[in-house]
């Protein structure tokens, strides 16, 4: 087959299309480098409380006013949106927990079923945020989402061996995102107002009635039961983290946006599954509080309906309102 | 099986060993056989029509050449069986749907009939080519095939059974009556186009797409918006095709087969005919033989002419999809034909500098893609009826960034137009040297790698897989 000439090119062909892009890939960093700032920020700051969040804590949360009210303690907030349990799991272990420093308590803000959906906002944007909190080599991040899908087998795991910047593409189309967003700053608007903007423009309350159909045909497909399988979730990974540092724990299921009478609505499955939740983290030693029944946290406090974030207006209520619930877990 | 899916990564190189290694006789079972694997991977069932359409045109080829006196009879059974298959698969659900509509509008009882059949991929690309067939034969283009498994071949080859070209039987069976021979410079060729095909595919039209699905989702876009999307999904549904074609092509280099070219920068077309001699050549040419030509062409003055050209995109909207919207999007090209005919005898055509004319082409060529992807009318009516003097200068802002990120995800196209188009060669005298052995792989490789780097997280069919 190789006796001529134009076969001995083609197999040249073959080899450069192969080989150069593999080692191009080998040669690229496969991660984003573990950002260790937060650390020395700890260690000066020496929070006696810390909040692990998402965008939740936004206008929920005034960390000043919290601290005043916990008897004046030092509060510091952790959290970006759309931070889930891997970011909490690698922000408690990396940060909180190397700093050496050792708060009273360290709390998360969660809704219904972070905690156990660990795949939950690891990709596309989010993915720079949760990896600029991991070190090089992770075994729980392996454990837990280091196997593919059913479905996908070993080809997938060859192709990510030869190139492995492949499994890195989310953070090239995060730069494609950022530099088309300055491009069009440049010409006279502020990136995070610009960010705001298309956020607000997409928002689920903005869908036609088709997409939001399937948006909560989507969010249902998610309702599974409790399941704290450590191969499957983060939570029993950040309960053993605080305990090994004996951090006190405790998770605090916020209030989604509720319904003109002052109730959230859940559905008989997600009481089930809150239950099973509560019943597991309380046999772990730490606390779990509801907030969701909590009446005093009304509609009028909330952003906009069908968002869950507290509006500007409430933040101090809102603050208050954790504050009373948080109280009774700290020392007098 | 999809050509972006790993299996087809492993599927490929085994038929490729095991074609190479066969005469030609053998070379035909192997394709027929892994055409089939190909097609039923998923659902094994949509072999059934792929085989009974086979069978059914093949045999009417036949009686065509060998009973003169009933040659019509046979061509008409033909044709229907072919549009029967489409009816059934395809428009049944549609037409049902009509009826109950007109039937409650008249104060009746809708018809309580379940009509949801799945549509078997490509089943609207092989009829025709199935239908183009048994025309050929019937007005003594071609010879018909006597051989069974090589009409099969020409029926089901893999790399253009789901999503064409639509090819001509006077191209292709000669082509599998023949000896093939291991050509190293047409691989060459073949690997750097189905590269260059999986490039637009899952770089460009797969990044595309969630703006369009986003923009496409909004219950009330603004005007800038909307046609932000409208512009995200011209880049979109022309990477996609037109990657699937040149994946197709590729694939066939390297079993030695020549496909048809499909496209030729259909966005720097400078008119709406000159967009359809570049956008889908082989549907095009298909329907200006086989309906336009038949139904009597620009003969019998200028009244009639309208009425061929305003039906043939009427049927050309309906091929695309069972939906009315589909149908206006035809009847909307038929109309800008018109139009543009009309202009050319008045001899304003010539007014216009190169530039102006491509604009006003990829303008209208947008407006028609709104009409193509927006499925319900109430939204379509909607989004035209958006006004620029009511969109808040947000909104402004939130388009431009959605076009500047398209333009980004276009910029491979672009370089890929200057180094290829007819444009680049005569207009702006751009002359590339030859790339040679090392130059080629260097692209090659560099398109590998901005799959391997920019390729979207999340993937979906071919567009046309649909229709």
């Amino acid at each position: 087959m190789f006796r001529t000439k134009e076969n001995w090119h083609l197999v040249i062909f073959v080899a450069v299309v192969l080989i150069v892009p593999a080692v191009a890939s080998h040669l690229a960093p496969i991660k984003a480098h573990f950002d260790a700032k937060p650390i020395s920020y700890f260690r000066a700051k020496k929070p006696q409380v810390v909040i692990l969040s998402d965008s939740m804590v936004d206008n929920g949360v005034d960390p000043e006013l919290l601290g005043k009210l916990l008897g004046g303690r030092r509060v510091e907030l952790l959290w970006y949106g759309g931070a889930a349990s891997a970011s909490w799991y690698f922000r408690l272990k990396n940060y909180i927990v190397a700093s050496g420093v050792h708060p009273e308590l360290v709390c998360i803000l969660f809704r219904d079923r972070v905690l156990t959906d660990p795949r939950f906002r690891t990709e596309g944007t989010y993915r720079s945020k949760l990896e600029a909190a991991m070190h090089e080599n992770e075994p729980i991040y392996r454990l837990v989402l280091g196997q593919r899908p059913a479905g996908e087998g070993d080809l997938h795991r060859w192709v990510d061996i030869l190139y492995p910047l492949n499994a890195r593409r989310h953070a090239q189309h995060e730069k494609i995102e950022q530099t088309s967003m300055r491009l069009v700053a440049n010409a006279g608007v502020a990136v995070p107002e610009l960010r705001r903007w298309i956020n607000d423009t997409f928002a689920l309350t903005n869908l036609g009635g088709a997409a939001a159909e399937e948006a909560v045909a989507i969010s249902k497909e998610r309702q599974t039961e409790f399941d704290p399988d450590p191969r499957r979730s983060f939570l029993p990974h950040i309960v053993a983290a605080a305990a090994e540092a004996r951090i006190p724990l405790c998770f605090l299921r916020v209030k989604r946006h509720p319904n003109a009478d002052g109730f959230a609505q859940q559905d008989e499955q997600l009481r089930r599954y809150v239950a099973n939740l509560r019943n597991w983290i309380e046999s772990q030693g730490c606390y779990f509080i509801d907030d969701t029944d909590n009446p005093a946290r009304r509609q009028d406090m909330y952003l906009q309906p069908g968002d869950d974030h507290m509006g500007p207006w409430a933040k101090e209520r809102s603050t208050e309102l954790y504050a009373d619930k948080l109280r009774p877990l700290l020392s007098p | 099986m999809t050509f972006h899916s790993l299996s087809y990564l492993v599927f490929l190189p085994v038929v490729l060993a095991l074609y190479w290694a066969l005469p030609r006789r053998g070379q035909n079972v192997l394709l027929v056989g892994a055409s089939y694997v190909f097609y039923g991977w998923q659902h094994p069932w949509f072999l059934l029509p792929l085989w009974g359409s086979t069978l059914v045109d093949y045999s009417c080829a036949l009686g065509i050449e060998r009973f003169p006196a009933r040659r019509r009879l046979f061509l008409v059974g033909s044709i229907v069986v072919s549009v029967a298959l489409l009816g059934t698969f395809k428009y049944a659900g549609f037409v049902l749907e009509n009826v109950n509509v007109l039937l409650t509008h008249l104060g009746g009882d809708p018809l309580r009939v379940l009509f949801q059949l799945v549509l078997p991929a490509g089943l609207s690309f092989y009829t025709f080519q199935s239908i183009g067939y048994v025309v050929d034969v019937y007005v003594g283009r071609v010879r018909a095939e006597r051989n069974l498994l090589d009409y099969a071949l020409y029926v089901s080859f893999f790399p253009q059974l789901v999503a064409g070209p639509i090819e001509r039987a006077g191209h292709m069976l000669p082509q599998y009556h023949t000896g093939r021979i291991f050509d190293p410079v047409g691989w060459r060729g073949g690997l750097g186009l189905m590269l260059w095909g999986f490039f637009k595919k899952v770089v460009i039209a797969d990044n595309t797409a969630p703006i369009v699905n986003k923009v496409f989702a909004l219950a009330h876009p603004s005007f800038p918006v909307i046609w932000a999307g409208v512009l995200a999904f011209a880049v979109q549904i022309y990477s996609d095709f037109s990657g699937y074609t040149d994946i197709a092509r590729g694939t066939a280099r390297l079993l030695g087969i020549e496909l048809m070219r499909n496209f030729n920068h259909p966005y720097i077309a400078t008119s709406p005919a000159d967009f359809w001699r570049r956008w889908h050549i082989s549907l095009s040419s298909w329907l200006r033989d086989f309906i336009y030509i038949p139904l009597g062409g620009n003969r019998g003055g200028p009244a009639r002419a309208s009425f061929h050209l305003i039906a043939t995109f009427a049927i050309s909207g309906l091929w695309h999809g069972a939906s009315w919207n589909y149908v206006l999007w035809g009847l909307y090209w038929g109309f800008l034909i018109l139009v543009q005919r009309f202009l050319r005898w008045l001899g304003v055509t010539q007014w216009f500098p190169w530039l102006a004319k491509v604009v006003i082409t990829f303008g209208v060529t947008c407006v028609g893609w709104l009409l193509f992807r927006e499925r319900n009318l109430n939204k379509i009516l909607n989004d035209f009826a958006q006004l620029t003097v009511a969109t808040s200068a947000d909104q402004w802002w939130v388009g431009a960034y959605l076009a500047t990120l398209v333009i980004v995800y276009t910029s491979p196209l672009l370089i890929h137009l200057a180094a290829t188009s007819d444009f680049a060669r005569q207009r702006l005298a751009i002359t590339w040297p030859s790339l040679g052995l090392i130059g080629e792989a260097g692209v090659a490789a560099l398109l590998l790698f901005g799959i391997v780097f920019a390729r979207s997280v999340t993937t979906s069919d071919f567009i046309y897989f649909q229709f």
